[in-house]
């Protein structure tokens, strides 16, 4: 389903990798570390936010151009693959002390990199377009409990005008770009 | 008899987030309000599953950009009045070609 898309793949492959590389660096000898390519490491870890709104872009693709209605399932998914790439930055950025004397080699840019993702992540929770599920009395309930409004008062509360205004706009717009009567597909 | 629709104060607020033109979000008022309930079996495409819903998807080129491309989907369940189609999510994007 969606965790087939290429993207996903590549992503969630590239955590891994990541992840060899980390657990590989931490199975040497504290001293053998620093002869280890750290900074190839923080590197790798840096691409992190690029990768995530790769994926996050081709999802919104899936979603709106190809049809994709697991909404949900995309989103989770994106969440599950920016949660790993923050596990693995956190945990490089614990490698203290030795990655302290790595700073000129990308340790602030991974502090930035993590803020990055952290924003992504949020950004995703808040804006993300979680489909829901209804049963036929879920939906009854939540529409008895006042989370539905009509679509003139809603529009109206959006431009903040009255329904009279609303309405006059609305036949001025179809006045002026749907001159001939019904609304063209692509075109406003 | 045209369907009444109703939007969720979720997606409302999602919407204002776009930020989308003036025209536009006419547009989109004029979707939902008369394409939409016109035949609606005609613009929905089916989810997974009754539970999952039907999507309404459209598309429209920005009046004051036309190489820009607002393209919209919304989720949208029957109500059991039969009278009634309920908005209960929404995703937005603009293209630019």
């Amino acid at each position: 389903m969606m965790s087939t898309t290429v993207l996903y793949q590549i992503s969630s492959e590239y955590v891994e990798a990541v992840r060899r590389a980390y657990e590989g660096w931490r199975g040497v000898s504290p001293e053998g570390r620093r002869a280890q390519d750290l900074p190839d490491l923080i590197r790798a870890c840096l691409e992190f936010p690029a990768a995530a709104q790769r994926l996050h872009d081709s999802y919104y693709d899936q979603m709106l151009l190809f049809g994709n209605t697991h909404w949900t399932e995309l989103g989770e998914s994106l969440l599950a693959v920016v949660a790993e790439m923050l596990a693995l930055q956190k945990a490089v950025l614990e490698l203290e002390p030795v990655v302290a004397e790595q700073r000129g080699n990308g340790w602030n840019q991974l502090c930035e990199a993590q803020r990055s993702l952290e924003e992504l992540r949020e950004k995703v929770r808040d804006l993300w377009p979680w489909a829901k599920t209804y049963t036929a009395e879920e939906l009854r309930a939540a529409t008895q409990g006042g989370d539905f409004r009509d679509v003139d008062d809603a529009f109206a509360e959006l431009m903040g005008v009255d329904q009279e205004t609303l309405l006059k706009r609305l036949e001025e717009h179809k006045r002026r770009y749907h001159p001939r009567q019904g609304v063209d597909r692509d075109a406003v | 008899m045209p369907y009444k629709v109703r939007i969720a104060g979720l997606v409302l607020r999602r919407i204002h987030s776009w930020g989308l033109p003036d025209a536009v979000l006419v547009e989109v008022h004029l979707r939902l309000r008369e394409r939409l309930v016109q035949q609606p079996a005609l613009q929905l495409v089916s989810g997974d599953g009754p539970d999952r819903g039907m999507f309404y998807t459209f598309a429209m080129i920005d009046p004051d950009n036309r190489l820009c491309v607002h393209q919209f989907a919304f989720q949208v369940f029957y109500e059991t009045d039969e009278e009634t189609l309920s908005v209960t999510s929404g995703v937005y994007q603009r293209y630019f070609y």
